[in-house]
């Protein structure tokens, strides 16, 4: 299924949240929503959502959520870890949860061994972990089995064989040709998950590509290049109009992607090369290079 | 709309606090009725007993309804309460994104909650005048008619609807439990004092001492009037507190359906 935002928009007081928001989420995938903290993308889940009144409008599959039948069908959202009452049981949080789509017991109980709660099904939730917090959110977002799920920050809290479990099932989820939407601060959790991104900062869009593009984008992907006469190899390289930047004693840093290119060029300008290494920016590095000058709370430097 | 009554009936019932409640009205209401069916003896100026009073056995069951009401009202705003306070009405909303459906379950959820907590008020009554040793129905009971007991049903929901709107305009379940008893109980009795020469038409319609009325049998031309009908005190102190009740409402639907969730 096919989600379109269109235009969501936000404001609280004098702070605009979000601000003419579109993207295009896409079935098969898994798409990442990243911003730093403030961003909006809470705010934007609760919109396509309908739960925040603002501006635009999402479209499922072409039509708004109240026009579905049957919403858990369409949509499970897991928007935080402490979304259940104290007293009620994780399985009855999830039979109430099962009543919009008539979803029969065997059901519940599936989802329930799923993420690993059977053992505390019929207990009150009060003393629950984050990370049990989590699964139990998990449980009502996945328990009818929509065809999107959209994720705040879902993998806050858990360990990392639980990290690494969320990762393979929401792979897979998508993978069956449903649509997955999830939020994270864990980057390197983002980059191994999601095939696709979208980047907000200050409620705006800042990149809406794959993970692979985006990362390309980064002024952080170079070649290094160690090698007997910097100088020359610089000035050869300025004549090809490559940019390269001095880093160490013998070592420059060139401002391009190819490796070969570069060897070529140091071959012809008779420069002997020790290390030709091509450097690729993480998505952390890429996101904040990206977002740096968006931050809406900015921290003060560490000594 | 079935499905929306369905997800408010699992909400209410599995939920600890609704049983206990519940459990509550059923005790007390046996107690309080065993309690008020004593024999009430009269003793003259030398200490020898000279009659009993008769059993007040509608009171039995119409003085634990005041209780009722309360406990009505703690299950009513936390119907609403809870869901702010717990963040599942984000659940709730995107489960049901159609508000009216959910708010009109909610609603009918509370209504239904409040008649069979009155109901179960008079069977805990019934226990309590029972074990007394009184007959059921008694023999020498002046019968105030079924409207007592049906106005009795009408008083625990208009309070319980009170409650659920509080909770919903402010997102506090203490609101929609606290407000209407302080306000019953010391807020329009202190109007009541100050005001009671200078603005009697306002003190006479205040909501939470409107409701404490409900009882009053007494009919025209000492009783009362609702939209130029002349009714027993009771009813006509139920309009006015139905009118209140309305307004609650009216603010509540509006907060319900505009406010982010």
């Amino acid at each position: 299924m096919t989600v379109e935002a269109i235009g969501l928009g936000k404001t609280y007081g004098s702070t605009r949240a979000v601000d003419a928001l579109s993207f295009e989420l896409r079935p098969g995938m898994v798409t990442g929503f990243l911003g730093p903290n403030g961003a909006g993308k809470s705010t934007t889940m609760r919109l396509m959502l309908g739960l925040d009144g603002g501006e635009g409008t999402t479209l499922w599959d072409g039509k708004r959520l109240v026009e579905h039948d049957h919403v858990t069908r369409v949509v499970g959202a897991h928007l935080d870890a402490k979304f259940f009452h104290p007293s009620r049981s994780a399985r009855n949080h999830l039979r109430m949860l099962a009543t919009e789509a008539s979803i029969p017991a065997s059901r519940i109980d599936e989802v329930i061994r799923l993420v690993g709660l059977d053992e505390v099904a019929t207990k009150r939730p009060s003393g629950f972990s984050l990370g049990m917090g989590q699964r139990l959110g998990l449980a009502g977002a996945i328990l009818a089995a929509p065809k999107v799920l959209l994720l705040d920050e879902p993998a806050n809290g858990l360990d990392p064989q639980s990290i690494q479990w969320l990762r393979d099932f929401l792979r897979h989820y998508a993978g069956q040709g449903n649509t997955v939407f999830v939020s994270s601060h864990l980057l390197s959790e983002m980059s191994l998950m999601a095939e696709h991104l979208v980047v907000i900062a200050a409620g705006k869009l800042v990149a809406d590509e794959s993970i692979d593009d985006f990362v390309a984008r980064s002024t952080r992907n170079d070649v290094l290049v160690r090698c007997s006469d910097p100088a020359a190899l610089a000035a050869a390289l300025a004549a090809e109009g490559v940019v390269a930047v001095a880093e160490g004693p013998d070592g420059l840093a060139v401002q391009t992607a190819d490796t070969d290119h570069v060897g070529d060029l140091a071959f012809r300008a008779g420069v002997t090369v020790r290390e030709l290494t091509r450097r690729t920016a993480s998505l952390e590095e890429a996101f904040l290079e990206l977002t740096n000058d968006q931050q809406q709370f900015r921290t003060g430097d560490v000594a | 709309m079935i499905a929306a009554l369905r997800y408010e009936w699992v909400r209410v019932t599995t939920v600890r606090s609704t049983r206990l409640v519940l459990g509550f009205v059923l005790v007390l209401s046996a107690l309080l009725a065993w309690l008020s069916t004593g024999p009430q003896a009269f003793y003259d100026e030398t200490g020898t007993e000279i009659g009993t009073a008769p059993i007040d056995w509608w009171g039995a069951f119409g003085g634990p309804l005041g209780l009722t009401a309360v406990l009505a009202g703690v299950v009513a705003a936390q119907a609403i309460g809870q869901e702010y306070r717990f963040g599942l009405i984000r659940l709730t909303l995107t489960a049901f994104p159609d508000r009216v459906q959910i708010l009109v379950a909610k609603l009918v959820v509370v209504v239904g909650a409040a008649i069979v907590f009155t109901l179960v008020s008079y069977l805990g009554s019934a226990v309590g005048v029972t074990v007394r040793g009184h007959p059921l129905p008694p023999d020498d009971a002046v019968s105030p008619g079924s409207a007592y007991l049906l106005r009795g049903v009408v008083f625990v929901v208009l309070w319980a609807l009170s409650a659920f709107a509080l909770a919903g305009v402010t997102r506090q379940t203490a609101i929609g439990i606290a407000v209407p008893i302080v306000s019953g109980l010391i807020v329009e009795q202190l109007l009541m004092a100050l005001l009671a020469d200078r603005a009697l038409w306002l003190v006479s319609n205040l909501p939470w001492s409107s409701a404490g009325r409900w009882g009053q049998e007494l009919s025209s031309p000492r009783g009362g009037s609702l939209f130029g009908q002349d009714v027993s005190v009771g009813w006509a102190a139920l309009g006015v507190f139905a009118v209140w009740v309305a307004v609650f409402l009216a603010v509540e639907v509006v907060a319900f359906l505009r406010r982010d969730a």
